[in-house]
């Protein structure tokens, strides 16, 4: 029943937030955020100390004849996903606060409905419902980025963006029709079984299928053409949202949907996926590199550490596959993170391009404090919580191939260069005319960026909790396969 | 034979109305009587015995035949809602396009009901001639005179097609009878020389009446140069009924079909699909646009028909009640666009719409959203119901051109969105009346509601 809350909360309050007008729209929604939070620390108590009362799954038959249910269930993995979802909304809805978006009801009640469809897909256990969750997700976001752009291009772009995920995804729905005409049942646990009685080669295409759909979303390169620029277009809490959490959407249909339906496929053909998410880390490291724009340096460092994970999944062992949780959660709150640093310079300087900028450290020694925290953490510096996610996803990759380990491995050094010669040029150095009056953080934005300073250096010291959730399910979906 | 009187009935009463000077009452008359029409065929529901079939069994009114009725008529019913706002200028018009597409409705009506292929042909031409005089019934346009010109000479070909092959048939089999011919094909195993040219030129003649490639040609130029709101029918009623009638022909008589008429048919449906996207994503006006996509669900459409034996008709049912809101809301809302700026239907014309009428760039994006096939909107399920059906026939290629033209249109689909959010300078508001306001709002809940409920469908037996 507690699912069906959490689905609950932000549909309710997305009509709330329409009905009640532009007035306590993102109160509401901030509301609404925090109640999604304390839900997901129940499911969580409730989860540990192994209740068994049923409250964390539910499921009702919908569609019978057709075999599809309204199936959710909070097991490690999915707990671990809802409160990636629950944690960030909130900081999300309170980092766009020193925003005005016009017509903030409809840009709220939009972010509600998205965060919704969200949930649904990182906790249902029902195909079917996480096709309709994965692709629904796409259309608010789609009239976020649309309507409250401030790009020349954001029809083109939006429009690009819109077309490849849904050509992507269409991709996915064949795949899941084709084991469906097996399992007749849309239920994952009827799905695995039906696609792991399928030959090596029938999972293969049908892993082909999955993989474009969700390469496309990661992306992995070369589906990612879609992300610098629609990054670049969104306003800053539509970018949060996407690269914190509807991103992730695609790399937890691996873990939950592609492994353990088609590990024949996997093994047999899967090594094409990995070598396109180690080209993906490489190239995107690259062009990291060459930007001189803060915000689509952001975007590409997201392609490189998004490249890592999808290879360590797909290596498909227990590292590799709790390394993936760990570090979709500590990748969100990160990339938010480094968002809302471009949404403090943005807003002080009305552009982002590093080069001129310089000395903020100076003039303003706090904010370059936390930037520096949240920089070391997409480094993955040991003691943050990037650092346990990627060692955990190398380790399993190594497993795998330690070629590819040690491709993939250099989205640490590379990340490096990249970050640290940012921070240098931006926060470092003697300020100049552009800089010189940086304005002082506001305690709105002291409190979003400490949250999530202190959020990184907890996961980093303390990634117990998370990794002690998630680690039975994975043993379980691991002993499913073999 | 309750539903074909009063639907004849109501097409008689609303003329005698003008007759009495009482024009107000058409459109509470014509309501009624359809409400009427709904109720009688709820009650007789589930009576698929031997009373209910009538004029010497040519009709029969069984779940299939009362289900598409019921679905005509609650999409006529908005029909006639939405678009009474369209004659204010010409009153007298009204009267005759209200009796013409009541009489329209009742060859729908006979086609969905018909076991005799002599009612088959009837029901095509009380259907069409109706349908020809309406496409012409801008007068004073040039476009709308070509549209029934064309649509005429072109459904008269189709109809004496569809009627030869209906000839040879009765040649081949020596009865009109659906069952019998059922029967004869049952009993000789395969199909014989003269009943397979027999069945191909029906299948022509419905190839042409449901506009499906290479019989397409005339459907853009009718849909375009006819008044909107006809073209609204057309491209819901019409089309259904069209369906209805070749569900019955090749699902119920003509099965089990050769491989070479199942390979036909999934050719045609694939070239619909091809042809109708890919022309539609350069078309500039909203109207041949939104005729294009309603060419590509009748390719989708054939999808059913194509897949015969495990295809329940009630899904393809399904598909016709969704794709009749999504569509009739569309062009609605486009004849509303238009008329504001003097019949300009290009897509230009709903630059800023969402400022200038919120509620109906609201319905307008949702059912767009639904015919592009997007959950959790009912098109999606539509849609999803044909490629489980083709592909539980392992039709894989077939699959992968809807799938592949399904990501198409979202791209032109898209364009008349952005077009409506794409705020312009000082437009000045466009204004509905209050029922259309609501109709609009009603139509956008039915598409996420019919999503929803689509579990009731189960618990439909046709």
């Amino acid at each position: 029943m507690l699912t069906l809350l959490l689905i609950a909360i932000p549909l309710f309050m997305a009509g709330a937030i329409f009905l009640m007008g532009a007035r306590m729209a993102r109160q509401l929604a901030l509301i609404g955020g925090i109640a999604e939070l304390l839900v997901t620390l129940v499911a969580m108590y409730i989860h540990n100390t192994g209740d068994a009362s049923g409250l964390l799954s539910f499921n009702r038959q919908w569609i019978g004849p057709l075999g599809i249910s309204y199936a959710f269930n909070l097991d490690g993995i999915s707990l671990v996903m809802a409160l990636l979802t629950s944690l960030l909304t909130p900081i999300i809805v309170y980092a766009s606060f020193n925003r005005t978006y016009k017509n903030p009801h409809v840009f709220y009640g939009l972010m509600m409905l998205m965060v919704a469809s969200m949930i649904g897909a990182f906790t249902t256990s029902d195909g079917f419902l996480f096709y309709i969750f994965y692709e629904f997700a796409l259309v608010p976001i789609y009239f976020m980025i649309l309507i409250w752009s401030n790009s020349e291009n954001k029809a083109k772009i939006t429009l690009k963006f819109f077309l490849y995920t849904l050509f992507g995804s269409l991709f996915m729905l064949v795949s899941l029709l084709y084991v469906y005409q097996q399992s007749h049942s849309f239920a994952f646990a009827d799905l695995y079984a039906a696609g792991q009685a399928l030959s090596a080669v029938e999972q293969g295409w049908v892993f082909a299928g999955f993989f474009i759909a969700f390469a496309v979303k990661i992306p992995v390169f070369p589906f990612h053409t879609w992300q610098p620029a629609t990054y670049d277009a969104a306003p800053t809490a539509g970018t949060m949202l996407l690269a914190g959490i509807m991103l992730k959407m695609a790399s937890y249909g691996l873990i939950r949907i592609v492994l353990p339906m088609l590990p024949e496929g996997v093994a047999e053909y899967g090594t094409w996926a990995l070598v396109l998410s180690a080209i993906s880390v490489l190239y995107a490291s690259g062009m990291a590199i060459v930007q001189k724009r803060y915000k689509l340096l952001i975007a590409y460092s997201s392609i490189a550490h998004l490249g890592v994970l999808s290879a360590g999944i797909l290596s498909g062992n227990a590292q590799g596959i709790q390394g993936g949780v760990m570090e979709m959660l500590s990748h969100g709150i990160l990339a938010v993170g480094l968002f809302f640093v471009y949404d403090i310079l943005e807003s002080r300087m009305h552009h982002d391009e590093m080069n001129r900028m310089g000395g903020i450290r100076e003039v303003n020694p706090q904010f370059a404090f936390l930037f520096f925290v949240i920089v070391m953490g997409s480094v993955a510096l040991p003691l943050t919580s990037g650092f346990v996610g990627e060692f955990l996803l190398l380790l399993g990759l190594n497993q795998y191939s330690p070629i590819l380990t040690g491709v993939a491995g250099l989205t640490v050094i590379l990340g490096a260069v990249y970050m640290l010669r940012a921070f240098q040029v931006m926060m470092l150095g003697a300020a100049n005319m552009h800089t010189q009056n940086f304005a002082p953080l506001s305690n709105h934005e002291k409190t979003v960026l400490t949250i999530i300073v202190v959020l990184v250096i907890g996961l980093g010291v303390y990634p117990d909790p998370i990794l002690s959730i998630s680690n039975p399910t994975i043993e379980t979906l691991l002993q499913g396969i073999h | 034979m309750k539903e074909i009187l009063i639907i004849s009935l109501l097409g008689i009463i609303v003329l005698a109305i003008d007759l009495l000077k009482l024009r107000k009452l058409e459109l509470p008359i014509t309501i009624a009587g359809l409400v009427s029409l709904i109720t009688c065929c709820i009650i007789d529901w589930g009576h698929n015995e031997i009373p209910f079939a009538q004029y010497g069994g040519m009709l029969c009114f069984d779940n299939f035949a009362l289900g598409f009725t019921i679905v005509f008529s609650i999409i006529a019913i908005f029909w006639y809602l939405i678009t009474s706002d369209s004659y204010t200028g010409h009153p007298g018009n009204r009267t005759d396009i209200y009796a013409m597409s009541l009489f329209s409705l009742c060859g729908a009506v006979v086609m969905a009901s018909y076991t005799n292929l002599v009612m088959l042909f009837l029901g095509i031409e009380i259907l069409s001639i109706p349908l020809y005089v309406l496409a012409a019934s801008d007068r004073k346009n040039i476009l709308s005179n070509e549209a029934g010109f064309k649509y005429f000479i072109l459904g008269s070909l189709a109809s004496a097609v569809l009627l030869f092959g209906i000839a040879l048939m009765y040649g081949a089999v020596g009865s009109f009878d659906l069952a019998i011919i059922h029967a004869k094909i049952v009993a000789m195993q395969h199909y014989s020389t003269l009943m397979v040219i027999g069945a191909t030129l029906m299948l022509v003649g419905f190839a042409f009446k449901i506009s499906v490639a290479p019989f397409h040609m005339w459907a853009p130029d009718v849909y375009q140069g006819a008044p909107t709101v006809i073209t609204a029918f057309m491209a819901t009623i019409v089309k259904g009924a069209a369906f209805a009638g070749m569900y019955k022909l090749f699902v119920v008589a003509l099965f089990p079909m050769p491989t070479a008429f199942t390979t036909a048919l999934a050719v045609m449906a694939g070239l619909t699909l091809i042809i109708s996207n890919v022309i539609a994503v350069v078309q500039t006006s909203s109207k041949r646009l939104l005729a294009y996509s309603s060419l590509s669900h009748a390719g989708f459409m054939l999808g059913f028909i194509m897949m015969a034996e495990n295809a329940p008709a009630k899904y393809l049912l399904f598909y016709v009640l969704t794709y009749g809101v999504a569509s009739l809301c569309a062009f609605a809302v486009l004849q509303h666009v238009s008329s504001f700026q003097n019949g300009d239907d290009s897509m230009s014309a709903f630059k800023g719409l969402v400022k200038r009428n919120p509620v109906m760039a609201g319905a307008m994006t949702v059912s767009l959203l639904s015919m592009a096939g997007i959950p959790p909107l009912s098109g999606f399920l539509a849609k999803y119901y044909v490629i489980t059906n083709v592909l539980s026939g392992g039709h894989i290629a077939l699959v992968i051109i809807m799938i592949l033209t399904s990501a198409i249109s979202a791209y032109y689909y898209l364009k008349l969105i952005i077009a409506m959010f794409t705020p312009i300078e000082n437009a000045g508001r466009i204004v509905v009346g209050g029922m259309q306001r609501s109709l609009y709002i009603l139509f956008t809940l039915l598409l996420v509601v019919m999503f929803f409920a689509a579990s009731l469908l189960e618990l439909v037996e046709m």
